[in-house]
């Protein structure tokens, strides 16, 4: 098994690659993908010593909803921080529980969340609001209207 | 046998929180069971979004778990310094090594008690409480609160450790590590205990790590996993300590990992308050606001790995913060894996050897 | 086989009531909890179980205003982080003395006590906090204290000396 970071820098999948650390000999390696080779990039990561996924983060940017996957390797302390970027029109990117169990929750709460539909997810139903709701709470759209607030 | 859902919650002596463990039981054993969760959501990460970088600081120790609220003000302010990109003083650190390793005691504690109780083991449950007031005197002392600190601040923290703090704190150490050894052989001795704990809830290592679980549980899976030592963060480097690990992977090896970890955490502390270095308590020259960027920051929570991630852009305001809350993850990977095939009577006493604190899961 | 069965004895019988035991008579000593309503924990209070030291001396408790030093310059509701320390006009008071008479209010079923309006305050011996806990009320509205109602405690607190050192020396002080 090749080294995450040397696999990340000479895959072309993988762009803006920069290294640092997030504490001292924890290496944090940010990266961007492609929404088509997402899939591909995480299974490469996957057999190089990703064991789980850490972190999913939805935020908006202008027009389209990054995704950042937090990918972590508990064994050597490797941390890759994986941004996915999808349009507000189409708000679709595969799933990854197929490669994980662990990544189901983190998908149901960002549909929860954000309304983003993951393809190939089990029971892809909201996790913290009612089941009924109608909301993307996290959305930018969704202001919250709370007394006394700015 | 027929089969029939029960459901444990949300109302339940066993979900410490408000929570649904709905079983599917065939006679005594269970079969199936699934979480649902969401009871105590309060939209924090939205709230963050409305709220200037200061004002989040307090409300991050009480939205977030309330047994362990100092711990989840560092995963805060950790990101937020982390987009500063500051360097804390020496002192400060020091500092905030000691509270948060008090914290650790205490939330230990907390959750000794409470999970004795499930397992009927009152007298324990009287015990760990009465240490664990001893720990929040020590908090009270410190910061001014009992659960709720408000101690940390972007570049150190509030207030200096007070005068003759270290004089009052090592007795209190002392005599609860005696004590800790005592109530550790106390419940070995119990064969009901022994037998309620040993070989039950097993989470096999692999399907641990895929499923996201960390801290204590994952160790006592047998994966030598601690950031405190391995990356280390703030000062926790200058420290000598262990990191305490399983082998059986049961509900025993679980409760053995935390008592360990509790005397480990004695350890650090006592250093910590030999080695106190002069200097600042806080660094004074910090920007208003942290720019544009982004941050992680982990660190190893009593419940496990806790994780802030802070997207900045250069407002008054955050524009996204994500928390990952360990139990979370932990629930995700017990329900149903740790209890399929055990009795029905045994749920409470692994699902509450996870540590479950709600007010984090649900956010 | 008897061995063990007297270690068992041991162990089940003798060791558990020694420790049963010694808990009872530590707890007439020094009891480890005490009858609340009745009997109440006060600063310097070493009878009870607890660590030997001053623990009330940074208590963040019920929040105090003293309103003649009150400048009416409005930090304290800007720093409150749900706005709960809200400025309020203070009417044919005397002891109000700024032009705007504008003072901070606290809706205390809101507030957090979380010190930050107390450390945003710019002068020394104003908004205080002191280590009163126990203030309770039947309704939440009661829980609505006005400035002059704050300066009420303020002078209760004084007399009963309760205030925390935070109210003193500020945060920009380094040392205490
Ligand atoms: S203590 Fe905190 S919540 Fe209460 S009034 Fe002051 S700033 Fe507001
Ligand atoms: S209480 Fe203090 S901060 Fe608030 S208006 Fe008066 S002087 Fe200003």
């Amino acid at each position: 098994m090749t080294d995450l970071e040397t696999v990340i820098k000479s895959n072309n999948l993988f762009k803006n690659v920069s290294v640092t650390e997030y504490h001292k000999n924890g290496k944090l390696i940010k990266t961007e993908i492609d929404k088509e080779n997402f899939k591909n990039g995480i299974k490469i990561l996957k057999s190089n010593g990703i064991s789980n996924l850490l972190l999913l983060t939805p935020y908006e940017t202008g027009n389209n909803i990054t995704i950042t996957y937090h990918l972590f390797d508990v064994h050597n302390k490797i941390l890759v921080e994986l941004s996915v970027s999808i349009e507000q029109g189409s708000m679709e990117i595969e799933s990854l529980t197929d490669l994980w169990d662990g990544a189901n929750w983190h998908e149901r709460e960002a549909y929860d969340m954000f309304g983003i539909v993951f393809k190939g997810h089990p029971n892809l139903e909201r996790i913290l609001q009612m089941k009924d709701s109608d909301r993307f709470p996290l959305r930018k759209s969704f202001k919250l209207n709370v007394e006394g607030n700015a | 046998m027929s089969e029939m859902w029960i459901n444990m919650g949300p109302q339940h002596p066993m979900t410490h929180g408000l929570w649904n463990l709905r079983v599917k039981v065939d006679g005594e054993r269970i079969a199936d069971a699934r979480a649902e969760i969401g009871y105590l959501h309060r939209g924090i990460e939205k709230i963050a979004e409305i709220k200037t970088y200061t004002e989040f600081i307090p409300l991050s120790d009480r939205f977030l778990c309330y047994a362990s609220a100092m711990s989840w003000e560092m995963a805060y302010i950790g990101a937020v310094e982390k987009v500063m990109n500051i360097e804390i003083p020496k002192r400060a650190s020091y500092i905030r090594v000691i509270v948060l390793e008090l914290q650790r005691i205490a939330s230990h504690l907390m959750w000794l008690a409470s999970w004795t109780a499930d397992l009927g083991l009152l007298t324990m449950f009287l015990y760990a409480m009465r240490e664990r007031e001893q720990f929040l005197d020590l908090m009270q002392m410190i910061t001014g609160g009992r659960l709720h600190y408000v101690y940390m601040r972007f570049g150190g923290v509030v207030k200096d450790l007070p005068e003759g703090f270290k004089e009052i704190a090592l007795p209190v150490l002392d005599q609860f590590e005696k004590r800790l050894r005592d109530y550790k052989h106390m419940m070995d001795e119990s064969e009901v205990f022994i037998l309620r704990t040993k070989g039950k809830g097993i989470w096999e290592k692999e399907y641990a790590i895929s499923m996201g679980v960390t801290g204590p549980n994952l160790r006592a899976s047998g994966v030598k996993t601690d950031l405190r030592k391995e990356t280390p963060y703030l000062s926790y480097a200058d420290f000598d300590f262990d990191i305490a690990t399983g082998t059986a992977c049961d509900t025993y090896d679980r409760y053995v990992v935390r008592m360990i970890e509790m005397s480990e955490s004695i350890k650090i502390v006592r250093e910590a308050l030999k080695k106190l270095p002069d200097g600042d308590f806080k660094l004074f020259s910090i920007p208003r606001v942290p720019p544009k960027g982004s941050a992680i920051f982990m660190s190893e929570d009593p419940r496990g790995l806790s994780a802030a991630y802070l997207v900045s852009d250069g407002t008054l305001h955050p524009y996204r913060l994500k928390f990952r809350s360990p139990t979370y993850f932990n629930i995700q990977g017990a329900v149903p894996a740790i209890i399929v095939n055990e009795r029905i009577a045994d749920v409470p006493s692994i699902i509450g050897s996870i540590d479950v604190c709600l007010g984090e899961v649900d956010r | 086989m008897k061995d063990t069965r007297s270690k068992k004895v041991y162990s089940v019988v003798i060791e558990p009531m020694t420790t049963t035991m010694k808990q009872f008579f530590r707890s007439l000593i020094r009891p480890s909890t005490l009858l609340y309503p009745f009997e109440k924990l006060e600063s310097g209070d070493k009878k009870y179980f607890g660590v030997n030291g001053d623990i009330w001396s940074r208590y963040r408790g019920w929040i105090t205003l003293n309103l003649p030093a009150c400048i009416s310059c409005g930090a304290c509701a800007r720093a409150c982080p749900n706005k709960c320390c809200v400025m309020e006009k203070v009417v044919d008071d005397p002891d109000s003395i700024t032009k705007t008479h504008m003072h901070p209010r606290i809706d205390f079923a809101r507030c957090l006590f979380c010190e930050l309006c107390v450390q945003a305050c710019p002068v020394t011996d104003c908004l205080n906090m002191t280590s009163i806990y126990d203030i309770t009320e039947y309704d939440r509205k009661d829980l609505f204290y006005t400035p002059k109602d704050l300066y009420v405690m303020y002078k209760k607190a004084k007399m009963e000396k309760k205030f925390t050192t935070m109210s003193q020396g500020k945060v920009a002080s380094k040392k205490e």
